[in-house]
């Protein structure tokens, strides 16, 4: 159980967060949705501890994460940027499973928006964490894509088991996962956290902002 | 590109030295006078004949030499006060007056000066270190606030070794800024040196010969002189470009 208690963020005079409070399950994907501005991406940052905040944080250790950009190292291939986290990997059969096997040996700005996510998805994959944070993935590609992708995540993280923390604002992806959904309003305050919830519940929770 | 464009890309540099060759040849017959402009043969000719004195290659090797290592003092000093400034905001502000004051020292009146206090080996090297310096501390201050600060990020977050983010992440993106400024920096050396050199009057050196030519009136020694400076210098900046293009393969 990863466990958020008593968080509090605050960016200059503005409070992100305040006595924030939250557990999440392992081996699933839980996926928290919210508007702009709601502190999803903090939340993440917070769990990646890429940024300073009260309270504790227990049971996350090492993360690995597919950011909101891709931060794939430009000079580097694309195999090159897989090993560089994890030497052990096995790139041709993770870039075989993404569609991408003859990418191995081009450098990033080669790849078109969707295989850069692919490679940025794979490579947080292969790293050995049990945690893996996603801050909207999948934000900017054609629904196509976007859906393929959601299935190779849900394929990925269920045979590898890792528990996955995904950030976004679509309510169709989050109600694709049909996992664990939590809502976040602006300030940190949880305005759903139910399984399986419709997308059409998500629409009316986003749009009122009120807890249901 | 097309074919011929490549071409003329290729030929264009031959053109502009041909050009620059065929209007000095022009202004040496209108003047008339090997005292005033040599003609481009008499200076070739004095070139070859620089070429085949063993004074010239002591002179040649000890300017070069005074300039490397005045450019290596003053790059690892202007890395260091790079990489601090890039660290810490108060040394950046602490170091801002003294390269302001370094910059506006005037050459000839500190050449003159520390030939009194040092020695005229001495003077030439403390120069060009003084004028180099500031535009390093620029350009290597320019490349280490050119790191992507996500790429770092990311590298903390997967916990990529400091060692593997050095050497696989970091020093690459700053590689062909640090190897264009080296190269740039390493030319202006040498022409610094060479002025500096003439000042200071130091023995062994291209400054010294540059001086007794003017003595003895040799004019197409001095222009020979001249063109090795800039053969040099051409050679360095070809040789540090190349190195810059291949350091990074994006």
């Amino acid at each position: 159980m990863i466990s958020l208690k008593n968080i509090t963020k605050k960016y200059g005079d503005k409070t992100v967060f305040h006595n924030f409070n939250l557990d999440i399950e392992e081996n699933e994907i839980t996926v928290i949705l919210g508007e702009s501005g709601s502190g999803k991406t903090t939340l993440l940052n917070m769990i990646a501890r890429l940024t300073d905040f009260s309270g504790e944080i227990s049971g996350a250790g090492q993360v690995s994460m597919v950011f909101q950009r891709d931060r794939l190292v430009p000079h580097l291939t694309v195999r090159e940027n897989i090993l560089l986290i994890n030497e052990n990997a096995d790139v041709k059969r993770m870039l075989e499973s993404v569609g991408l096997s003859k990418a191995e040996n081009l450098y990033p700005k080669e790849l078109s928006a969707g295989m850069a996510r692919r490679v940025a998805i794979i490579r947080a994959f292969s790293h050995p964490a049990p945690l893996l944070l996603m801050d909207e993935p999948l934000v900017n590609l054609d629904l196509s894509l976007k859906f393929s992708l959601l299935e190779k995540i849900k394929e990925l993280q269920s045979t590898t088991g890792k528990t996955v923390i995904m950030v976004s604002h679509d309510v169709k992806e989050a109600a694709y996962f049909s996992g664990r959904i939590i809502v976040l309003k602006s300030g940190g305050e949880v305005i759903l956290d139910k399984k399986r919830v419709s997308e059409k519940t998500l629409t009316e929770t986003l749009l009122n902002g009120q807890s249901i | 590109m097309k074919k011929q464009d490549k071409l003329l890309n290729a030929l264009l540099p031959f053109l502009t030295v041909a050009v620059i060759f065929g209007l000095w040849g022009l202004a040496a017959a209108k003047v008339d006078s090997e005292y005033v402009l040599p003609t481009v043969g008499d200076t070739f000719a004095a070139l070859w004949e620089l070429l085949k004195s063993a004074e010239f290659y002591r002179a040649y090797f000890g300017t070069l030499l005074r300039s490397v290592v005045a450019f290596a003092i003053a790059f690892f000093l202007a890395f260091i006060a790079a990489f601090v400034a890039y660290k810490y905001d108060k040394a950046k502000r602490a170091l801002k007056p003294l390269i302001v004051i370094i910059r506006a020292l005037p050459t000839i009146a500190v050449v003159l000066l520390l030939v009194l206090w040092t020695s005229s080996f001495v003077a030439p090297v403390i120069v060009t270190f003084l004028v180099v310096f500031p535009t390093l501390y620029n350009n290597l201050y320019a490349a280490l606030c050119g790191i992507d600060n996500d790429l770092n990020e990311m590298c903390k977050v997967f916990g990529v070794s400091n060692k593997k983010r050095l050497t696989k992440v970091v020093f690459p993106q700053i590689a062909p800024e640090f190897i264009t400024s080296a190269g740039a920096g390493l030319t202006l050396n040498l022409k610094l040196m060479v002025a500096a050199e003439v000042l200071a009057q130091t023995a062994r050196s291209m400054g010294y010969l540059l001086n007794t030519s003017k003595i003895y009136f040799e004019i197409s020694t001095m222009l020979a002189l001249v063109l090795i400076t800039v053969i040099t210098g051409l050679i360095i900046e070809f040789l540090f470009s190349f190195w810059a293009k291949k350091a990074v393969k994006r």
